[in-house]
């Protein structure tokens, strides 16, 4: 591999490069941070009419998104029609929704919902690292809701709904923000 | 010298645990043993309950990392990053410790290289130890409310009944076969799991013998109430190798006895004799695997 970018050392990436199918290029940098197997490269974007975009686990929405306002929706599966999930850290994805575009950066919780206690912390963590601006989920737990308290991320509750027509609805102000105290 | 060990547990609750613990402990106790009792089941202890005793407590505490104010440097996650337990998260605004999933294993604190983060004691729970009578010391642990580690509670529970100079030290262990009851288990000398004839009772005591295997643990059976099923445990036994050592009957005035906070050996006419029969099988095994118990 030749391939290095100019973030890190040019011999050490080198040398631990993982090419992900995806076209993504997983580092020694990427996997170094992943000490519990986070991270596991499996990140992909689909807009409402079935197309994909990958992006790097780890980078920002914000830099595949141009839209001001990041909505991230624990949701059972990858589009508009799957419904908001009734769990929160234990959610197999969440979707980073443009509310103008209605676009939809999937994001895989996989690395949070296995493990054995803390995943919805890992889940907060999560969002925060990739920019949500605004959360949307059915309800979350004790652990998780200490968490959110510590970010600045509002959260709105949408039980029964689609992941498509709870975005609406927080658009048109129907959704009732969490209080963690 | 090391003294004897020897855990009472159950993979099912409700099997008679304590019953068998504090009524083996007076009566080793009685013919002239140092005996410490040590009630491990940190999330609700209840061994005091068959006592006058008056426990002098001591706090358990574990260090937790806090962050202090301090040069966090922006994009620096080592401790994040060096945290196994996923006890150490960025939220944005540097870095916040969630103590329940913390292990206190102080790799965070070493790693960082910016100073930010200092241990502080916690308090998680307490020990307390109390003489019931010459020769019969009661340890209790004692979990506080809201917290998690039952396994730091019992491991400083049995330090401190180790630390008590006993000749026979009796764990009564909390149910079942995770992270407290392996806690309460390792090392000692001999299990005597009591059970009943029950389908649950069958069971959750192939649990409880699958977990001796995996800690290399001597087992024998006490089979309590015998008539409230008809399961067969002492086949299952053969077939495992291990020895029932002792049979008691479903009994009403067992049961009396025990809800009225009463001990066998003093409330019951053949408890006396139940538990020497139970003490002198339990010194047999314990000779068979090579321990030495004092006379």
């Amino acid at each position: 591999m030749t391939n290095c970018d100019e973030s890190g050392p040019r011999d050490e990436r080198c040398a631990n490069e993982v090419d992900h199918e995806c076209g993504y290029r997983e580092t020694a940098d990427c996997r170094r941070r992943g000490g519990r197997g986070r991270r596991d490269g499996s990140c992909r974007r689909a807009s409402e009419n079935g197309g994909t975009v990958h992006i790097a686990p780890g980078n920002s929405v914000r830099e595949a998104s141009a839209s001001l306002t990041t909505i991230a929706v624990c949701a059972e599966g990858p589009t508009l029609s799957d419904r908001v999930h009734d769990r929160f850290g234990r959610a197999g994805c969440f979707q980073l929704v443009d509310p103008e575009t209605m676009t939809v950066v999937v994001i895989s919780n996989d690395e949070n919902r296995g493990g054995t206690e803390g995943a919805g912390i890992g889940a907060v963590e999560l969002l925060v690292e990739h920019g949500a601006q605004v959360a949307i989920v059915t309800k979350v737990g004790p652990k998780a809701a200490d968490a959110f308290r510590r970010t600045a991320i509002p959260v709105y509750t949408a039980a029964g709904l689609t992941v498509g027509e709870a975005v609406a609805a927080f658009g048109r102000g129907e959704l009732t923000r969490l209080d963690f105290g | 010298m090391k003294p004897i060990t020897i855990a009472v547990a159950s993979g099912k609750g409700g099997t008679g645990k304590t019953l068998v613990a504090t009524n083996l402990a007076v009566l080793i106790a009685r013919t002239g043993l140092r005996v410490t009792l040590a009630d491990c089941d940190v999330e609700a202890p209840n061994d005091h309950l068959f006592f006058d005793v008056h426990p002098d407590f001591r706090a358990v505490e574990v260090p937790i990392p806090e962050v202090v104010p301090g040069n966090c440097p922006e994009g620096c996650a080592v401790c994040r990053d060096t945290c196994r337990f996923g006890a150490i998260r960025m939220l944005g605004s540097g870095p916040v410790v969630f103590p329940d999933l913390c292990h206190s294993c102080g790799a965070c604190v070493d790693a960082c290289p910016s100073g930010v983060l200092q241990e502080r004691q916690v308090r998680v729970g307490q020990t307390g130890a109390g003489v019931v009578r010459d020769g019969l010391l009661l340890v209790m642990g004692q979990l506080d409310i809201g917290q998690m580690k039952a396994p730091t509670v019992i491991g400083a529970t049995r330090e401190r009944a180790d630390s008590e100079g006993a000749d026979v030290v009796i764990l009564d262990a909390p149910p079942g076969v995770a992270c407290s009851a392996v806690a309460t288990l390792h090392g000692v000398d001999l299990l005597l799991l009591v059970t009943e004839p029950t389908s649950f009772g069958l069971h959750d005591l192939t649990l409880m013998v699958e977990l001796a295997k995996g800690l290399n643990l001597p087992a024998a059976v006490v089979l309590n109430r015998v008539g409230t099923g008809a399961v067969d445990i002492a086949g299952y036994c053969r077939s495992e190798g291990i020895s029932v050592v002792a049979e008691f009957p479903f009994d009403r005035e067992v049961a009396a006895c025990y809800a009225d906070g009463g001990l066998l050996v003093d409330g019951h006419g053949l408890g006396h004799q139940w538990f020497s029969d139970l003490w002198e099988s339990v010194r047999a095994q314990l000779t068979s695997i090579g321990s030495e118990v004092p006379a």
